[in-house]
């Protein structure tokens, strides 16, 4: 697995995640995810182009990412989903409670018009 | 040079601390000091012979010159007769004895003088004329030895200076006249007043004779060292003065000791170490010629004596060093032992504490700083470890109990699961299903599970689990669920109506972010009528008749968990007599193998296809084991439960 958390982008904060997340690389990415995640984050894209294989343990840690992000008001969207992720993203019913967009660009367009509508 | 390294390497740089330490400080330095030794022994030696030989030269001298003056005074004499002879002064034989008893008794230091004439010369009518005076009983006798008995002509002291035409020193001799006395004699020819020296004019030969005892007692009494002595020698190579004497004039000494005389006789002084000619000692013997009389004066110095010093010097030397060579091995040996003592106890205490003995004092008071500090880097080293002891062993007690209590908490989670199928001895009339469920957890505990019951008569309920991660929280979640479907199932509500249910508590005790994927399902076991609702998870398989594999779809939910007040949807299905339904959780299908690959729901799907005649029994625990040997040794990541169950028949009463 990977974490590449990119150059600030405006305001939204871009990390992409590469590789299997598996149950033991879900305990990292969680790990990765939360020290991320506090009061200064505007948004957080998870860009997952990258990524090839996640399991229910890994997809529990964008559960909780989305929750913390929840909390502080701030969007949490993901991108660039491959379609076995995208499957298991459909099969749970990830795709119901989280924002997905297909492009990088699409989602940094809506993220930041829906900052400016909540701003 | 590489062989020299090798000898410096092997022999010196190796082996114990003390062995070294001798071997390159202690011998060295008794080499060292060894050699220097000798070499001030040797030059107190030669300081002490050449001290020697300059005393004992310059006594030889001075007795040698006192010899020679008293011998040459005398010689004189004779020189005298010749000179008043020649002069004309003494005419008659009366006038001449008086004037030879005159210089006699002028001179107690001769013993007696002569002169001898020619066969008529001093007194024509005589043949033989040889007046002699000499010392007897104190006063002076006068005789004359001119007698054809005695016929001094042919006497050596009367020919030899004749045919010479020199004075010379006869070779002592015994006095076989008056006394033993022990005499020699100079005999000095004269010849015709106004005439030259030749044979022609040859008149006589005037002579002295010298007692040698006297010369002989002045040189005994010279004190050469403790036990050395002096001694003369005659020009014939005799002793004349020799403390031994028994010897005086009787032994050549050529024959004794060859060596010593062909130095003495060259007629030039010296010291020379020889044997000494009385007790055959080593010796040192300076010799010194006698002009007059042309004997040779030596003195003896025993080597044992006059070395005497020099060896004290060196054997105070020697202890002294011996003393401070024993000093400083005794240095090294306490040493090395303070060094390797210390490091001995370190060794044998560090066999000890490999031996578990962690409780050893090492507080030995060590004055060697690295050694002291080796000793507190290992006192050190024993606490530590002994601290690791300790909290491994609490953090082994730990894991223990962990351990324990998780399996407590694996047979509470394995408890909480439907007995096998072919236990429910209650459910006979249920022949017409047949069901095997298998779980595999990770770990002790897992987020697996699967669940079964009659609803009524008629309807069978099953479920099979799988929450999000692993390990006791998963376990937690999962015991949770098990209870809410308990709690919630009944025959009044349909499949949608208990999810939704069970989502919405499950919502509001979720806060880690937990969910589970759930399939459930209600099966009439008479009409095979299948109500499924999937809540995110895995479609089962349908192995229909002829191979037929096919994924049953249906309507897609959210998993459990995720948000409240959802609505959850089923979608029925009808189950033929001899169809089965294969359910199953992911980690049957994401089972990685060492290359990271899956097991992948492909191969799920080919190995049903190959085994879809298979009993469930051995379908399930055939496809546990295919990917037990897909993974190989891989750690299982994921928990895996497999459910699957056949319809046999159909009942006759059914509706």
């Amino acid at each position: 697995m990977t974490f590449h958390q990119e150059e600030q982008n405006g305001d939204i904060t871009i990390v992409r995640i590469g590789g299997q997340v598996d149950s033991v690389k879900a305990v990292e990415l969680e790990n990765l995810t939360m020290n991320l995640i506090d009061g200064e984050l505007k948004g957080l894209l998870l860009d997952c182009t990258e990524m090839d294989y996640i399991n229910s343990a890994g997809l529990r840690v964008f559960l909780l990412a989305a929750k913390q992000m929840d909390q502080i008001g701030a969007p949490l969207a993901f991108c660039g989903l491959v379609p076995n992720v995208q499957m298991i993203f459909e099969t749970i019913g990830f795709d119901r409670i989280l924002t997905v967009y297909g492009s990088r660009g699409d989602a940094l367009e809506n993220m930041r018009a829906m900052n400016e509508q909540s701003a | 040079m590489n062989s020299l390294h090798k000898i410096v390497r092997d022999s010196l740089l190796t082996g114990s601390l003390s062995k070294r330490l001798v071997l390159l400080v202690g011998i060295p330095t008794s080499l060292f000091l060894i050699a220097m030794l000798a070499w001030i022994a040797l030059r107190g030696f030669r300081q002490t012979v050449e001290q020697t030989r300059a005393t004992a030269l310059n006594l030889a001298r001075v007795q040698a010159a006192r010899l020679d003056r008293m011998l040459g005074e005398a010689a004189r004499i004779p020189e005298l007769h010749t000179q008043m002879l020649e002069s004309g002064a003494l005419k008659t034989e009366k006038e001449l004895q008086s004037y030879l008893a005159k210089v006699v008794a002028r001179y107690p230091s001769i013993y007696g003088s002569c002169l001898a004439f020619e066969p008529h010369t001093f007194a024509p009518s005589r043949e033989f004329y040889a007046p002699y005076c000499y010392w007897k009983d104190g006063h002076v006798e006068s005789t004359d030895i001119g007698t054809p008995e005695y016929n001094p002509f042919r006497r050596e002291w009367y020919a030899k200076p004749k045919t010479l035409q020199h004075a010379l020193w006869t070779e002592p001799y015994f006095d076989d006249g008056g006394g033993n006395a022990l005499m020699t004699t100079h005999s000095v020819p004269f010849y015709k007043a106004g005439s030259p020296d030749t044979k022609e004019n040859f008149l006589g030969i005037a002579t002295i004779d010298i007692s040698l005892d006297q010369l002989i007692h002045d040189l005994q009494s010279i004190r050469v060292a403790d036990t050395g002595y002096a001694f003369l020698v005659s020009p014939g190579g005799r002793y004349l003065a020799y403390p031994d004497s028994t010897k005086v004039m009787k032994e050549l000494m050529k024959d004794e000791n060859p060596q010593l005389a062909a130095a003495m006789m060259s007629g030039k002084e010296g010291f020379v170490r020889i044997s000494e000619p009385m007790n055959k000692r080593d010796a040192w013997i300076a010799y010194m010629p006698v002009q007059n009389g042309g004997f040779t004066l030596a003195l003896v110095y025993p080597n044992q004596e006059i070395m005497r010093d020099a060896y004290r010097a060196l054997a105070d030397l020697a202890i002294i060093g011996l003393i401070g060579l024993a000093g400083l091995f005794v240095a090294l040996i306490i040493i090395s032992r303070s060094v390797t003592k210390p490091i001995t106890k370190l060794a044998s205490a560090a066999r000890k504490i490999a031996d578990g003995d962690l409780h050893l004092r090492l507080n030995d008071q060590v004055n060697i700083h690295e050694v002291r500090d080796l000793a507190n880097a290992f006192d050190k080293m024993m606490r530590d470890l002994r601290m690791r002891m300790e909290e491994l062993k609490y953090t082994t007690t730990i894991k223990e109990r962990m351990t324990g209590e998780l399996n407590a908490a694996r047979r509470i989670q394995m408890s909480m699961l439907p007995k096998e199928w072919s236990d429910h001895t209650a459910w006979p009339s249920r022949a017409d299903i047949s069901l095997h469920a298998v779980i595999q957890p990770a770990r002790e505990i897992g987020g697996d599970f699967y669940d079964y019951r009659f609803l009524d008569d008629n309807r069978l309920a099953f479920l099979i689990g799988d929450v999000a991660g692993k390990g006791v929280p998963a376990a937690l979640f999962m015991a949770m669920t098990q209870t809410l479907f308990k709690g919630f199932s009944s025959p009044d509500r349909t499949a949608s109506d208990i999810m939704a249910r069970v989502n919405n508590a499950l919502c509001d005790e979720s806060q880690a972010g937990m969910f589970v994927t759930l399939l459930y399902g209600v099966l009439h076991v008479h009409t095979g009528a299948l109500d499924l609702c999937n809540a995110g998870h895995p479609p089962p398989f349908l192995i229909g008749h002829n191979e037929c594999i096919t994924q049953l779809q249906g309507a897609r939910n959210p998993a459990l968990g995720l948000m409240r007040d959802i609505s959850y949807h089923s979608a029925s299905f009808i189950l033929k007599p001899g169809e089965k339904l294969f359910l199953y959780t992911d980690g049957v299908t994401e089972a990685f193998n060492k290359d990271r690959e899956l097991y992948s729901i492909q191969r799920l799907e080919q190995f049903l296809n190959q085994n879809s005649d298979k009993a469930v029994e051995e379908l399930s625990s055939g496809i546990l084991k295919d990917v037990r040997a897909f993974s190989g040794d891989e750690d299982a990541s994921d928990d895996l439960t497999i459910l699957a169950l056949k319809m046999t028949g159909i009942c006759q009463g059914a509706s």
